[in-house]
């Protein structure tokens, strides 16, 4: 677990990134709620960097946790900022 | 099935085979120009940011915020974020351009950050002998590190380079004529999405198997047994 938990915790971090291409199916979730509002109000580049930086907060939120658990329970060596 | 057999001679028309490889075509370049640049590029910042000087802090101040950044956006989100920048700053409206700007950058980030992870699990006593040996920054990367780290770089690399092959297909968001988006384009034409879709993915193994092979190949090349 030791050696399982910094590459899992990265798959993680990579499947939240991955969530986001259900909004093409239409999907209601962050990226899909940016398209909503986009074709509402087409302020393009704000709503889409918004979304940036809340992906940027949830991943960094995760990290964090992640690299906690990984520390107190598992010993593996995990820094939050590589 | 039996409309599927009886669409087939329609289906692949010399057009449409031309449509067909025109829009691989695309995909290729679009991975082949991200891949390219991503790893000449992605080096270069690994080898920067393994520096010390203190001339140097920006620049690897700079780096550290440009993976970490880039790596924590989804693929669709910065491409759809750099279509709106480039629509709004009227700076080109070549789709194919936006999307290559925006692959070399995420590639740039992931593959920097490999090869960053591959120059690191080299221990610390590798480097300290170098160093006493009176080799020069570069020579120590090229003579000492790099010859042990590409078993470490090269598996993760031709993964994520194989993983690049189908998130190009989310260009087609934007309207690149890539092979996703050609198999759109065949089925609102009215062939059936098993068909078209199924032609694709056909396509899709016949890019991807090559490069994997040719991982393997430079696996065996560079990273066989040193020890």
């Amino acid at each position: 677990m030791k050696v399982l938990f910094p590459p899992l915790s990265n798959h993680y971090i990579i499947m939240t990134l991955g969530t986001s291409m259900a909004a093409i199916f239409g999907v209601e979730e962050l990226t899909g709620r940016a398209f909503n509002i986009n074709s509402e109000t087409f302020r393009s580049v704000e709503i889409f960097s918004l979304t940036a930086l809340v992906y940027i907060v949830i991943t960094f939120i995760a990290t964090f946790l992640l690299a906690v658990i990984g520390r107190y329970f598992f010993k593996a060596k995990m820094r939050i900022i590589q | 099935m039996e409309r599927l057999l009886e669409e087939i001679p329609s289906f692949f028309t010399i057009w449409n085979v031309i449509f067909l490889g025109k829009a691989m075509g695309v995909t290729f370049l679009l991975t082949a120009i991200g891949c390219f640049v991503g790893f000449s590029v992605g080096g270069l910042l690994a080898i920067f940011r393994k520096t010390k000087s203190l001339l140097l802090l920006p620049l690897r101040f700079f780096i550290v915020i440009y993976t970490e950044i880039f790596r924590r956006v989804p693929f669709l989100v910065s491409l759809l974020l750099m279509f709106y920048v480039f629509q709004i700053l009227k700076v080109s409206d070549n789709l194919f351009l936006i999307a290559t700007i925006t692959v070399c950058l995420i590639a740039t980030a992931y593959i920097g950050e490999i090869i960053r992870s591959g120059i690191e699990s080299i221990n610390q006593t590798q480097w300290d002998a170098a160093e006493a040996m009176n080799f020069s920054y570069f020579q120590v990367l090229k003579e000492v590190i790099f010859p042990q780290a590409w078993k470490v770089i090269l598996p993760p690399a031709f993964s994520f380079f194989i993983m690049f092959i189908k998130d190009t297909a989310l260009a087609s968001q934007i309207g690149v004529m890539e092979l996703t988006f050609a198999a759109k384009i065949l089925n609102n034409k009215g062939f059936s999405p098993l068909l078209s879709f199924g032609t694709i993915l056909i396509l899709y193994f016949i890019l991807s198997f090559p490069l994997d092979r040719f991982g393997k190949y430079m696996e065996k090349k560079l990273a066989s047994n040193r020890n």
